[in-house]
């Protein structure tokens, strides 16, 4: 596919070092393709490693976390070895963040107009008054009611999709190229979910710009995704075209996720699905295929070799030794 | 055994409900060297304050002074020297551990004992008795605490009655506030709620659920209540309103010390120092036992 | 934001009568009466009992609770028993010198222990962290009165420095004013160094990094003005504690203030300047508090909307 690649990750590895030496893995060599104007989707449960990958990204790793190897190419320059400084000027501006919190994302002290323009102020030469004025208007985009009035509140007056669209006001306001999304709607109703998700595709088709969507809500990636990364303890095991993923999913552990949405015309009295086990802690990690206790499909060359990602055509990637057997 | 995997199984064990609560926080306390040095150097004031008087012989050793022996700076007869009386100084700052440790303990576990009394009955009934209390506690933490002590003192007379009466007085509503706070707190916990909404009694869940939980930090503040109380009960007899001389009570021998502060230092070096070690093991024992409270330690 | 005022003003008003209450009845309990005080120790029982019923002493407790109360209204905190001048006059002009030593040692551990704590918190775990910490801990083990001896022996008696004792120029001040401002930093210190972490560790500022803030503009903007506010209540219930705890300092420091007429009237039992001083000081502590939480509505948008 001869598309534009916006942002190129190879082999990330982010480690956790330890008191005694020695260290923890929690992002083992992760490679991600963001092509321009795409959602891409990253999926997993919690502690899958997920959102240390998208912080990585922005290099907004709390020490002593930090980024062992790995490229993260992005246009022309390597993010990892820019220099604390240059790397400010790339947040906000030319990608940004948003997290999923809204409750606690704003500060309480400042009005919500404030922080905003504060976004553009950090990177742009312009006066506090042309500054306010496209804070406004971004309101009105993100569809925020009586924008100005909006912009004197404080965070506590506002609901928490209110506050959830101010936070991408913040994000957008500079027209950045790649907007990574932390689970942004997990902490909202169902309802305002949808209409925070339909306002990012809208953002995303009318500024040309791609989405790195974060979640581990199946629902969300079938409704904003155009292509999905399906991460499990520390590693990406599957990628596909959203389509494609839903249509043939491949590798077991997506095959478990799958099968684990309730379904609303099921049986009645049939049984919740769940994956059996749980994730191995990032210190006990096995040595061969780490879903491989989980596995129902588990051989025995499963707990000796680590597989490795296989391509089984259509830009399918999948991390078992089933596909390479077939 | 990587201390990430030795983690992993003591919150196993603790999961499966194998590990005595008391124990791991006194596990992790031991984990403090500053701590637990305090906690040693503590217990020894302790042993020797009680043991003193087997050892040395106050009648003897300071009250049959020779007044040949005045004003001695510290030697190898006299480890701290002597003060106007001829009596050894060193000996008179061991004795006066016992007044500081009695009183500071003393009155922490009486005003500790009020304290929850009147916090725990405030957090339980509420309404308005719960108003009245509080009102009155505040009002009385209105009063600038050092003044009142004094104001009490002068009524109840000085001596040892007198201030730790006086600094019970003051205590106590710091501590009903506390202990109605914590109270509170862990009351409106969800685990509480999830207790009751599963059908457990009152008294299961005061002593299953509440009581261990408020234990710890009503703990940490009357190890520190007892620092102050020893600094304050030394303030007082300082200013002769507390213990009176010839008592070896360290504040008063700092106040016999001060007219001779130009000619004699050494007087007022090591009464105080007690003051401090004492004040400050407690403190750090009172930190220490913070940190090995702390759950995420656990 | 007016009503509010009223409000805690009205509810101030038990706690005037409680306190109040109390003190007069705890000196009422005292040995010392009008008459053995102006008489001395050697007047007869009988001469010292006339006195005392001319005075009106031995009426009901609660009469003259009652008449005590009514002339607080007007100003008039009685007689002094030894000299039957008023307490007040003889109060008030102490008052001055009591009034500065406070503000100075509470401006100057502002001054000194918020900057230490922010820089604790800044740079955890670093040299300046532990060496903070190490050193407010000692602080709050030591007695003040033995930090005043300490100062005054290196200071005045072994450098020369500084007078002694007395007042007269600013050299006098220095020490009295250490002597209550370092405790009181290093608490200082420690509290902010705590609310500054809480802050640092928050949401909003990750957002703020994201967007791509530079740690002074965080620091400045954003977290110092969370984390300054419980510090600002924190202040004031330190000049309240430091009005009534300057005691030490003056006694060991000869200085004429508030502590050392107390003291004096304590050793008298001269029972109206020690209930005068107690009225004073409790109704001045009550108005910084009703200040304190003004200032805390102010400057904290989610309280000054519930007030409306």
């Amino acid at each position: 596919m001869s598309e534009e690649i916006l942002m190129k990750v190879t082999g990330l590895k982010v480690v956790l070092p330890e008191k005694e030496g020695g260290e923890t893995v929690i992002v083992d060599g992760v490679n991600l393709d963001i092509p321009r104007g795409k959602t891409v989707g990253l999926v997993g449960e919690s502690g899958c490693g997920k959102s240390m990958t998208a912080r990585s990204l922005m290099r907004l790793l709390d020490t002593p976390i930090y980024i062992k190897e790995g490229a993260i190419e992005f246009g022309e320059t390597n993010l990892t070895a820019l220099t604390e400084k240059e790397m400010r000027r790339i947040r906000g501006q030319k990608i940004s963040m948003i997290f999923q919190e809204p409750m606690t994302a704003l500060n309480p002290s400042i009005t919500v107009g404030k922080q905003v323009r504060e976004a553009i102020l950090l990177h742009q030469k312009v006066s506090k008054k042309e500054a306010k004025d496209r804070v406004i208007k971004m309101f009105r985009d993100v569809g925020i009611p009586d924008p100005e009035l909006r912009y004197k509140a404080y965070p506590h007056q506002l609901s928490g999709g209110l506050r959830q669209r101010i936070c991408i006001a913040m994000a957008m306001v500079l027209e950045p190229e790649l907007l990574i999304a932390d689970e942004p709607t997990t902490a909202l109703d169902v309802t305002v979910e949808a209409q925070i998700l339909a306002l990012m595709k809208q953002l995303q088709s009318s500024h040309g710009m791609s989405i790195l969507m974060i979640t581990h809500n199946l629902g969300v990636v079938a409704d904003i995704c155009d292509e999905v990364n399906v991460m499990y303890a520390g590693e990406i095991v599957e990628h596909a075209q959203k389509t494609e993923l839903f249509h043939n999913p491949r590798h077991p552990y997506t095959l478990g996720l799958m099968k684990a949405i309730p379904r609303v015309r099921g049986k009645m009295d049939e049984e919740l699905y769940t994956i059996q086990g749980t994730v191995p802690s990032f210190s006990d990690m096995p040595k061969g295929c780490r879903f491989c206790e989980r596995c129902s499909f588990a051989e025995e060359r499963c707990k000796a070799e680590h597989p490795p990602l296989v391509d089984i055509g259509n830009g399918h990637l999948v991390r078992c030794f089933r596909e390479v057997s077939e | 055994m990587t201390k990430r995997r030795k983690q992993r199984q003591d919150t196993l064990a603790q999961m499966a409900g194998k590990t005595n609560p008391v124990l791991q926080v006194w596990k992790n306390f031991r984990r403090n060297p500053v701590a637990l040095t305090a906690l040693l150097i503590l217990l020894a004031m302790v042993v020797v304050a009680v043991a003193s008087g087997f050892v040395f012989d106050y009648n003897t050793q300071v009250v049959g002074l020779n007044p040949a022996d005045r004003l001695q700076s510290p030697n190898s007869a006299h480890w701290f020297g002597t003060d106007a009386f001829g009596r050894d100084v060193f000996i008179r700052v061991i004795y006066g551990a016992r007044y500081s440790l009695f009183i500071g303990i003393v009155t922490s576990a009486v005003s500790m004992l009020l304290g929850i009394i009147i916090g725990a009955s405030c957090a339980y009934f509420g309404g308005i008795y719960d108003i009245v209390m509080m009102r009155v506690m505040d009002s009385i933490v209105c009063i600038p605490s050092m003044l009142l002590m004094l104001a009490l003192v002068a009524v109840l007379g000085k001596g040892m009655n007198g201030i730790i009466i006086a600094l019970i007085a003051t205590s106590v509503p710091g501590f009903s506030r506390i202990v109605r706070s914590i109270v509170l707190n862990v009351v409106h916990q969800e685990y509480v709620e999830a207790a009751v909404a599963c059908g457990t009694s009152h008294r299961e869940i005061i002593v299953r659920h509440i009581l261990p939980n408020c234990f710890g930090p009503i703990l940490v503040d009357v190890l520190m209540s007892v620092a102050g109380c020893i600094m304050a009960a030394s303030s007082l007899s300082y200013l002769g309103m507390g213990i009176q001389v010839p008592a070896p009570e360290w504040g008063a021998m700092l106040s016999d010390a001060t007219p001779l502060l130009r000619a004699y230092p050494y007087l007022a070096i090591f009464p105080g120092i007690a003051i401090v070690l004492t004040s400050l093991c407690f403190n750090l024992i009172g930190d220490g036992l913070t940190d090995a409270l702390d759950p995420k330690n656990r | 934001m007016f009503k509010f005022s009223i409000k805690r003003i009205l509810f101030m008003i038990p706690s005037v009568v409680i306190i109040t209450f109390m003190t007069f009845a705890i000196m009422s309990m005292s040995a010392g009466s009008p008459g053995s005080v102006a008489l001395g120790i050697n007047a007869s029982k009988e001469d010292i009992a006339a006195y005392n019923h001319e005075i009106g002493y031995d009426r009901p407790m609660m009469v003259r609770y009652v008449e005590y109360m009514k002339g607080i209204l007007h100003g008039d905190l009685g007689n002094s028993y030894k000299s039957q001048l008023p307490v007040s006059a003889l109060l008030m002009p102490k008052f001055p010198t009591t009034f500065r030593l406070a503000l100075l040692a509470v401006c100057f551990s502002a001054l000194i222990g918020i900057p230490l704590g922010v820089l604790a918190a800044v740079k955890k775990r670093s040299i300046l962290d532990t060496g903070t910490t190490v050193i407010s801990l000692i602080l709050a083990s030591i007695p003040g009165f033995w930090l005043a001896l300490l100062m005054m022996l290196l200071f005045s008696l072994k450098l020369g420095w500084l007078p002694t004792f007395g007042i007269g120029t600013w050299k006098h001040y220095v020490m009295p004013v250490a002597t209550l401002a370092l405790p009181s930093a290093a608490f200082l210190a420690r509290m902010v160094r705590i609310t500054m972490l809480e802050a640092l560790g928050s949401d909003y500022v990750r957002t703020a990094k994201a967007k791509g803030a530079g740690p002074g503009r965080i620091i400045f903007v954003h977290v110092l003005r969370n984390a300054l506010l419980p510090v600002i209540t924190s202040l004031g219930m330190s000049f309240a504690g430091l009005l009534g705890g300057a005691v030490i300092a003056e006694q060991v420091f000869g200085l004429p203030g508030f502590g050392q007429a107390i003291l004096t009237a304590i050793n008298e039992k001269d029972t109206p300047v020690v209930l005068g001083a107690t009225v004073i000081l409790s109704l001045l502590y009550m108005l910084i508090m009703l200040l304190m939480d003004l200032i805390n509505a102010m400057l904290n948008p989610k309280i000054r909307d519930n007030l409306g």
